[in-house]
């Protein structure tokens, strides 16, 4: 796990909107990432959450609200 | 529904992912379904919870750089502009 002090903005997947802590996305498997994005959306129990059904995701996980 | 957590200035992404980290690890039985972090809200997370009032000021008091829960909930309806679903199709433009 990354230390969570002071880090520059990681990427995130083009697809997904997924937070990449590698060089490609876990879910899609594609390295078409980012690094210039806003926002910040946790998703914990995408079951349960109406924000999750709003943005489509399925999967818990750490996701950027807008990617350029 | 939908609360907001004030933070201490430029820790919003800090305080998601510290609440993430203590749902993550059971260091408490909150439940939180989603946290949303609008770039436009500076200061402040919004918690999407099953959990009344009370629980969510508890969760507070046990996250670092989380201040207090403002006055009164929110819903979706509210805060919805500030989630943009990723486009399934391209070209669907808003008049
Ligand atoms: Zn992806």
């Amino acid at each position: 796990m990354p230390p969570a002090n002071k880090k520059k903005q990681g990427k995130v997947c083009r697809d997904c909107h997924r937070v990449v802590d590698g060089e490609s996305c876990v879910v899609c498997g594609t390295s078409n990432l980012s690094e210039d994005w806003s926002g910040y959306l946790v998703i914990i129990d995408p079951e349960n959450s109406e924000v999750a059904k709003r943005m489509n995701i399925k999967l818990p996980g750490r996701y950027a609200l807008k990617v350029r | 529904r939908i609360f907001a957590i004030k933070t201490t200035s430029k820790q919003e992404r800090t305080v998601a992912d510290n609440i993430l980290k203590a749902i993550d690890t059971k260091a408490t039985d909150i439940k939180v379904t989603s946290i949303i972090v609008p770039n436009e809200l500076q200061g402040y997370v919004l918690v999407e919870t099953p959990e009344q009032r009370n629980r969510i000021e508890q969760l507070v008091e046990m996250i670092a750089h989380a201040r207090v829960v403002t006055k009164g909930e929110t819903n979706l309806a509210e805060v919805g502009h500030f989630l943009i679903p990723k486009p399934v199709v391209s070209g669907i433009e808003e008049g």
